[in-house]
């Protein structure tokens, strides 16, 4: 591989990520691009240098650690339930015993009052029908002309007239 | 695994063996072995004032919590994703009080630039070295988060890819793409990019 590596190529060197053998072999070979990758990886260890100059007094820090230790290592619990879970679950309860009540009071047949009085009614009708023809509903061959005393009125019904 | 760093695992697995036990020195041993990484994780997040607190407050953590350390990570791997725990609740605490985190305000900050290592004997080499870092502190502080701390974890804590994989509880690759367009875009703001 005689080409310079590209910018992938480099950035990977930089970060530390595996490179096509080829790329591999180049980088060992090439003054350039090593030098490319080292300018970037070079101002990233003098920040890390910067960044970790101070450092705690480690024997400090691991007493401080090792007085802070419970007595006793405890098992681990399981995590407790967020507050708001139980309250949750009393008020989808009490949405569903309300739900449930609607329902059930929807279901019954309801008991209705009427002021209407149905036997006078009742009776009407029928004194009604057993009296003379209520007009408008008079036999029919009185109604068409030419039909009168005629006996063909199922004909007419069935076949329209002629 | 290399050697070297398998056998630290397997010392720390007796360790841990005799810490649950109630060996307060095992622990004492497991924090010995620890405390630098432990430290330098919280730095990363919190700042130097806030990171021994924290470093602490995580070891307390790991101590009380031994007993669910089931051993299918390395026991560094599980401390550190503890640390890191640690770091974004403090860090939730101290935003919820209002309280600036040093961590963030460092970003520009010339208190940093000042304890840069005075490698660099030319007045003119030495001020470009500032201002270039000045421009990668700025950079850094703005990258998106979680490309801010793989980044940080890498460069700064210099864990490896799998054991940030492990803290913060992502995937290998992740942390790869996460770490690759962090480094792209610091080197495309730094003008290393040509």
């Amino acid at each position: 591989m005689n080409a310079h590596l590209d910018e992938l190529e480099l950035t990977a060197a930089v970060a530390g990520l595996d490179l096509e053998p080829a790329a591999a072999e180049h980088l060992a070979a090439c003054a350039a691009c090593r030098r490319r990758v080292e300018s970037t990886a070079s101002l990233l260890e003098q920040r890390r240098l910067a960044r970790n100059a101070t450092e705690p007094d480690w024997n400090v820090q691991r007493r401080a650690i090792l007085e802070r230790l419970p007595r006793r290592i405890g098992l681990r619990l399981p995590p407790l339930l967020p507050w708001w879970r139980p309250l949750l679950a009393v008020a989808a309860l009490l949405v569903l015993a309300v739900t449930v009540s609607l329902v059930r009071s929807g279901s019954r047949v309801p008991v209705t009052r009427t002021d209407i009085p149905v036997e006078q009614i009742l009776a009407e009708v029928d004194a009604a029908l057993d009296g003379p023809a209520i007009p408008g509903f008079g036999p029919l061959g009185s109604l068409v002309p030419g039909l009168e005393g005629t006996d063909d009125l199922e004909d007419l019904l069935v076949n329209g007239a002629s | 695994m290399p050697p070297a760093r398998s056998a630290h695992a397997g010392a720390d697995l007796s360790l841990v063996d005799l810490a649950r036990g109630g060996d307060r020195a095992a622990f004492g041993e497991l924090v010995r072995l620890h405390q630098r990484r432990v430290y330098t994780v919280c730095r990363q997040y919190l700042g130097p004032d806030e990171a021994d607190g924290a470093a602490q407050d995580a070891f307390v953590k790991a101590y009380s919590r031994l007993r669910s350390f089931d051993g299918r990570s390395a026991f560094t791997t599980w401390l550190t994703r503890i640390a890191v725990n640690t770091c974004l609740d403090r860090l939730r605490k101290l935003k919820r009080e209002g309280l600036r985190v040093a961590a963030e305000e460092e970003n520009g900050d010339g208190d940093l630039l000042g304890r840069l290592p005075d490698g660099a004997a030319d007045p003119e080499a030495l001020l470009m070295q500032r201002q270039a870092l000045e421009r990668l502190s700025r950079c850094e502080g703005r990258l998106p988060a979680q490309q801010r701390e793989v980044f940080r974890l890498r460069f700064y804590a210099e864990l490896a890819l799998e054991e940030i994989a492990g803290a913060l509880g992502v995937s290998p690759g992740t942390v790869k793409t996460q770490l690759h367009r962090a480094v792209h875009r610091v080197r495309q703001e730094l003008g290393d990019v040509r």
